[in-house]
């Protein structure tokens, strides 16, 4: 954290209804945040998320 | 002190080194990330490594299976720069023989990546990489 720019790491633990889902569903999001102050309040200007929590293999990367 | 434009310089390194990395060599981006206890590297894997040490040793394993590939291009979504920290995300096109495959596989990430001075010289402190689902 600086006085211009602050990012954290972290790992959100969330539970919702998904897509058309009728079951509640917890899930686990890996997520990057990026904030800056605008006019004196810090914003978020970037947010980078994603599900990857457990050990993929290698070749997960490719789209097929 | 480091210059807000050096940022770029490290960022070109950086995708230099990510080509190496596809031929299975970690070493040169090794060199470009901070030794410190606070760094962290989100990879496509599911690593969510935290310090040096664990940050070493996921990169060491990914590079392990890589062989015979490239780093393709880039194309950057948002850059932005202060005297103490800066940031970039960026989609990265690569390609290489993954996990002992005899073909090349082309592929994208999205990933975002932070900077930080350390002694007068940018290194990298995080780096969030997943794969593009969509492209």
């Amino acid at each position: 954290m600086t006085p211009e720019l602050a990012y954290t790491v972290w790992l959100e633990r969330q539970k919702a209804k998904v897509g058309g889902r009728q079951d509640i569903n917890p899930f686990t999001l890996r997520v990057t945040m990026i904030y800056r102050p605008e006019d004196g309040t810090w914003k978020v200007v970037h947010r980078h998320a994603d599900p990857i929590t457990s050990p993929r293999p290698a070749e997960s990367v490719i789209q097929e | 002190m480091a210059a807000v434009d050096d940022v770029d310089e490290l960022i070109e390194q950086f995708h230099l080194a990510l080509g190496e990395f596809m031929k299975g060599n970690p070493e040169p981006e090794k060199m470009l990330w901070s030794r410190g206890d606070d760094a962290t590297l989100t990879n496509p894997q599911g690593s969510t490594a935290r310090g040096w040490d664990e940050v070493a040793e996921v990169m060491e394993r990914a590079a392990s299976t890589r062989r015979d590939g490239r780093f393709l291009g880039f194309e950057t979504l948002a850059k932005y720069a202060t005297a103490d920290l800066a940031y970039v995300v960026e989609l990265e096109r690569l390609e290489a023989k993954v996990h002992g495959g005899e073909e090349i596989s082309p592929y994208a990430l999205r990933v975002t990546m932070i900077f930080r001075p350390e002694e007068g010289v940018w290194k990298v402190v995080h780096r969030h990489a997943d794969q593009v689902t969509t492209a």
